[in-house]
């Protein structure tokens, strides 16, 4: 009985010992992954856009932003009608987790 | 050896053990050090990767000046980030402070952009507004790495752990807030409207193409006519990224028209609330605008000397999407905040009145 008993106690020391050893080395890790998590956050994949519109409203055409573009720009001919088509918007599209928390709003 | 022998050794041995750990524990300050070298290790990490930050946007705004084929480019960059600070005038005699503050500004301004000019004789003013926003978000970037590097080092020499346990607590969230400035750089170089555009958008919705007549430095009007009213519409001069002085602008107006306006309405992008959403429209008095106070103080003046109204209207947005491209949600609030001004107008002055619209904001990309 006596045996029995101490040997447990042993056993239970030692996982004790092992655990804080890990969460020694765990904690220690964690400073080097910070780096990488707070880059990947931000990394998200960006793709922007640029609306075009004819003057007479016929017509829209949306392409992916180029260098140069800018809102009101005059960005080739409308194919219906042949009058200028102007860049009128122009926005970015992110990956984003959204969130569901408190969502009470009045519009 | 029996087993009892063998267990009872680790027992005692593993006991001692945990005693020395908990005397070690309760009795020096060993955990006060170790604490102290975990706050140390944190923020150099943390640091580390700021330092990696400032470096990026650096070696970004030299990668574009290189481009641009302008010639010492490290020379450049590296007296943009030291030199253009300001101080502030003095405050306790507050005659004219407006007036001295102004002048502080405008001179560091024209210093700025006469150096890079000078630095860049062929570059247009659209792509030279561009290069100089980017250069200043950089050199902000930069103070700011300056500033916590001080403090840590501070707090290594001095072993002063609640300096470093601020800055431990704090840099997690400075960092977040860094990032897009980071990313702004980039924005700014390649003149992609961000969302403190809006103001300059909703400007736009409103003349068009129309002429852009100049009237301050970088900053344009054009006028519509409106169901009778005609309305003067102010913005910064576009495409480039400049905010223009919007004040001084509606100053120049209202004397032209000889103070005889019936509405002042500005637009102007705004922080929301954690927890709101982005793109939210909403509507109050005063002169939206977020200068240090130069600028306001005009429209305010303006605003009082014609007995004319001034409304503000602002689309809300977070900090970080004010300084990012423009998101859908702020397309959106655009389109609304373009309708609100519309009623305002129709609704609150009549058919012959002069009306000022002044969309306030960076007007990078918006023509
Ligand atoms: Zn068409």
């Amino acid at each position: 009985m006596m045996l029995m008993q101490s040997d447990i106690i042993t056993v239970l020391l030692i996982a004790i010992v092992i655990g804080l050893l890990a969460y020694l080395i765990k904690s220690s890790l964690d400073y080097s992954k910070e780096r990488k998590e707070i880059m990947e956050k931000e990394s998200r994949p960006v793709k922007i856009i640029a609306v075009a519109s004819c003057q007479q409203n016929d017509y829209t055409m949306e392409r992916e932003f180029r260098e140069g573009d800018f809102i009101g720009k005059i960005d080739g001919a409308c194919p219906k009608c042949g009058s200028q088509m102007i860049i009128i918007k122009i926005y970015s599209l992110y990956m984003e987790t959204p969130q569901k928390s408190f969502k009470l709003q009045l519009r | 050896m029996t087993n009892m022998q063998v267990g009872g050794d680790w027992n005692t041995i593993l006991t001692a053990l945990l005693w020395l750990v908990f005397m070690l524990y309760m009795l020096s300050d060993l955990p006060q050090k170790t604490q102290f070298m975990r706050y140390e290790k944190g923020v150099a990490v943390r640091l580390g990767v700021l330092e990696g930050l400032v470096k990026e946007s650096i070696s970004k705004v030299k990668s574009y000046l290189v481009k641009l084929g302008v010639s010492s480019v490290d020379a450049l960059v590296n007296s943009t980030l030291e030199n253009y600070f300001a101080i502030e005038p003095v405050s306790i005699e507050p005659t004219d402070i407006i007036k001295r503050l102004d002048h502080i500004i405008t001179v560091n301004e024209d210093k700025f952009k006469g150096d890079l000019r000078k630095a860049m004789p062929n570059i247009g003013r659209h792509m030279l507004n561009n290069i100089a926003v980017s250069l200043a978000v950089t050199s902000a970037l930069y103070t700011v790495y300056k500033i916590l590097r001080h403090y840590y080092l501070l707090g290594k020499k001095y072993e002063n752990w609640i300096l470093l346990m601020q800055l431990y607590i704090a840099l997690p969230q400075i960092v977040r807030e860094l990032l897009p400035y980071v990313r702004a750089v980039e924005t700014f170089a390649k003149g992609i409207p961000i969302g403190d555009s809006a103001g300059p958008m909703v400007a736009f919705k409103l003349v068009g193409l129309s002429p852009r007549i100049d009237i301050e430095e970088d900053t344009v009007y054009s006028v519509v006519e409106l169901e009778g009213r005609k309305v003067y519409v102010i913005k910064a001069k576009g495409p480039g990224a400049t905010v223009g002085k919007p004040g001084k602008a509606v100053a120049k107006i209202a004397e032209m028209l000889s103070y005889n306006i019936s509405r002042i309405i500005t637009v102007d992008a705004a922080l929301k609330l954690e927890g709101e959403p982005t793109g939210l429209v909403a509507e109050g008095s005063g002169a939206a605008i977020g200068d240090v106070g130069p600028e306001k103080i005009e429209i305010e003046r303006v605003a009082v000397r014609c007995g004319a109204p001034l409304d503000a209207v602002i689309v809300k947005m977070s900090n970080e999407e004010a300084i990012k491209p423009m998101v859908k949600e702020i397309v959106e609030g655009v389109e609304k905040a373009y309708q609100m001004v519309l009623e305002i107008i129709r609704n609150r002055t009549k058919p012959g009145d002069n009306v000022v619209v002044v969309g306030i904001g960076n007007t990078v990309g918006v023509y």
